[in-house]
């Protein structure tokens, strides 16, 4: 009787503290509850190493972004599509390869023509071919506008550390996407990697500054699973 | 055999609408020790509740601090110290920035406006930030709101003030009263700009940010009151508040600047640029991306203050079963008597388990009270010192889940003496020995 009785303790106790344990390890995940309306789960929350470059995730490098299968309306696109005219990037670098020729190894002078190359790079104009296309295309948040916790305007760019990473992205390779208002993700999520599918617009870079460069307005945001 | 079981099965259901009665009976007889566990769990609860209210609190006002900004530049130091005390208030720049850098960049083909911001100055406590009308027109926070008055206007000369919703209410001031401005940050100052007062023009309708506890002045209202001053200091030169009006007011210096830009896309172009600008050391920041680096920072300290404070909770519950075992001794008598009017041991057990119950469920709720009263009580005090109003606590479905894992817990913990109870009072049978 005495035996079954120690047992019996110990294994209530064993129960209890089991339970706690389990119980404090769920707490411990547990938000305070604010993400209303953002449909998507958070799935990475590790920073990815300043420059990694989205297509390195989606193993799009080489793809010539030709229609993908017609069961999603909305069709792939390539970063490399954004920038129009690459015979254009390369005039723009044989123009300036004389000069930085004549400069030598980590000379002074080198600074200014680069200065000058990236202006141009980043005056070529967005591949007006593009604009009105029902489009998905992967990459990484830049916070420009949020609310309550929920990015609620950001510049979509092709590798992580956009802020920071020099030289920054062109103006024909960021995307300004306003997301749908339940498709918002929540800024802990912010690092990770997300799709974008919506209907992309273009507006000439010369002609309009104000509205110049690529948007998609009501746009469906998705955290990226590697997976798909 | 039959008629047993009947009598067990009536006993059962007598005792047991009284069971909860006799409970509280015997707790009641030691009040004693029932009140001191009761406060104890209540305390813990308390600070669980209390915590998670704060986190939330805090961090919707933080996130409501600015809207519609695209960039924020100063000297060059880090891009949260940045954004902390352009934005938020909070510590000192490492340096200015020169009003020609300044101009400079606010002529780029790319920049809609600026709002640049000379702080430095107090009074009474609250900062003072100098300004001009651009701050009125481009300045928003929360979902792109932009300020509103609640009475008067913007300035429209030297020595016009507006006042945030908070400094208005706590000093008590109106529309035409004048008020000194101190130099550096204290509360008490020993350096007042005593000759040259300000006069309050406008004052702003509460946002729940920062700008509620700040004074705007005019940017030539700061040159003015440090004219006749050098390194810090008054010289002998006495220049009246009259004749500094009119001399040359453009600052030499400004804290920092908030940009807005034509085309957002634009930003990381000439936040580059800036943060190149060959003549001088600047920093840009995209405060978007600062606020959700600063929020992440925080998010690492919340989860560590919420498992301290899970700790403590079982701490107290742990007292609580600690306070049932010690008793369990003296109370071996209480049980045989019971055992004698016809309890049956299964009772004895719940006895024990709705005396947790009671503990836990009187624990929690003295706890919300607390929280609810702290909130109330410290309301004002917060709000003068840290920039944000605290909203009265309701229970919300978290807290009401906290409590119910409390109690929930409290019960599985006194599992063990009622387990221990039991069998005793099986044992003992009506003959107990002490």
């Amino acid at each position: 009787m005495k035996l079954k009785n120690m047992k019996l303790k110990w294994l209530l106790s064993s129960i209890i503290f089991t339970l706690s344990i389990v119980i404090l390890s769920a707490c411990d995940g547990s938000g305070s509850g604010d993400k209303t309306s953002a449909t998507n789960k958070s799935k990475n929350n590790t920073k990815p190493d300043i420059g990694a470059l989205i297509t390195d995730l989606t193993g799009l490098g080489d793809s010539d972004g030709e229609d993908q299968a017609a069961s999603d309306e909305y069709r792939e696109l390539d970063w490399k599509e954004l920038a129009p005219d690459t015979t254009a990037e390369e005039k723009i670098i044989a123009k300036y390869q004389p000069q930085i020729d004549k400069i030598p190894e980590g000379g002074k002078g080198a600074q200014p023509i680069y200065d000058k190359m990236i202006a141009e790079f980043n005056a070529l104009p967005a591949n007006p071919k593009l604009d009105g296309q029902k489009i998905k295309i992967p990459g990484y948040v830049t916070i420009l506008e949020q609310e309550k916790g929920l990015v609620s305007e950001f510049l979509l760019v092709p590798y992580f550390g956009a802020c920071i990473h020099v030289p920054p992205p062109p103006l024909n390779n960021t995307l300004l996407i306003k997301p749908k208002k339940d498709k918002r993700i929540h800024i802990d999520d912010a690092y990770s990697p997300v799709w974008i599918k919506g209907i992309i617009h273009t507006k000439n870079t010369k002609t309009d500054l104000a509205t110049a460069g690529y948007l998609i307005e009501n746009a469906d945001v998705e955290l990226f699973d590697s997976k798909e | 055999m039959k008629n047993q079981v009947d009598a067990c099965k009536m006993s059962w259901f007598f005792l047991n609408g009284t069971l909860v009665k006799l409970t509280w009976k015997s707790l009641w007889n030691r009040r004693i020790n029932l009140i001191l566990t009761v406060i104890s769990i209540a305390i813990s609860v308390a600070l669980l509740i209390g915590v998670e209210y704060l986190n939330k609190e805090t961090k919707t006002s933080f996130l409501n601090t600015v809207s519609g900004t695209d960039l924020v530049v100063g000297a060059r130091s880090g891009p949260i110290q940045l954004l902390l005390y352009s934005v938020f208030h909070i510590g000192n720049a490492t340096n200015n920035i020169g009003w020609d850098s300044y101009q400079k960049i606010s002529k780029n083909k790319y920049v809609k406006w600026t709002i640049p911001l000379s702080l430095g100055d107090s009074h009474k406590g609250f900062r003072v930030l100098g300004t001009n009308q651009n701050f009125f027109i481009h300045f928003k926070y929360g979902e792109k709101q932009a300020l509103v008055f609640l009475q008067g206007k913007p300035f429209s000369s030297v020595y016009d003030a507006v006042l945030g919703a908070s400094v208005a209410d706590k000093l008590g001031y109106k529309i035409g009263d004048k008020f000194i401005v101190a130099h550096g940050g204290g509360a008490t100052s020993f350096s007042l700009h005593k000759d040259k007062p300000f006069t309050v023009t406008g004052i702003l309708k509460p946002t729940g940010t920062p700008v509620d506890q700040t004074v705007l002045v005019t940017l030539e209202g700061i040159e003015a009151i440090h004219i006749d001053w050098r390194s810090g200091a008054p010289t002998g030169l006495k220049i009246s508040a009259e004749k500094a009006a009119k001399m040359n007011l453009t600052p030499k210096v400004i804290t920092a600047f908030l940009v807005g830009m034509k085309n957002r896309i634009t930003s990381f172009k000439v936040q580059r640029n800036i943060n190149n600008y060959p003549h001088e050391a600047l920093l840009a920041i995209l405060p978007g991306v600062a606020l959700a680096d600063l929020w992440h920072t925080l998010g690492q300290f919340e989860k560590v203050l919420r498992i301290i404070t899970l700790f403590v909770v079982i701490a107290g519950l742990l007292g609580m079963l600690t306070s049932i075992i010690s008793t369990l001794n003296e109370r071996r008598r209480e049980m045989a008597i019971l055992r004698a009017t016809g309890a049956h041991p299964s009772q004895i057990f719940l006895l024990f388990i709705i005396e947790a119950f009671i503990l836990s469920f009187l624990g929690a709720l003295l706890g919300m009270l607390i929280v609810f009263i702290g909130v109330i009580v410290a309301r004002p005090w917060v709000l003068s010192h840290y920039g944000f109003h605290l909203h009265t606590w309701m229970p919300s479905l978290m807290d009401a889940t906290i409590l119910a894992l409390v109690i929930l817990f409290a019960v599985l913990f006194s599992l063990l003496p009622s387990w221990i109870a039991y069998r005793r009072s099986l044992q003992d049978g009506l003959t107990v020995k002490l």
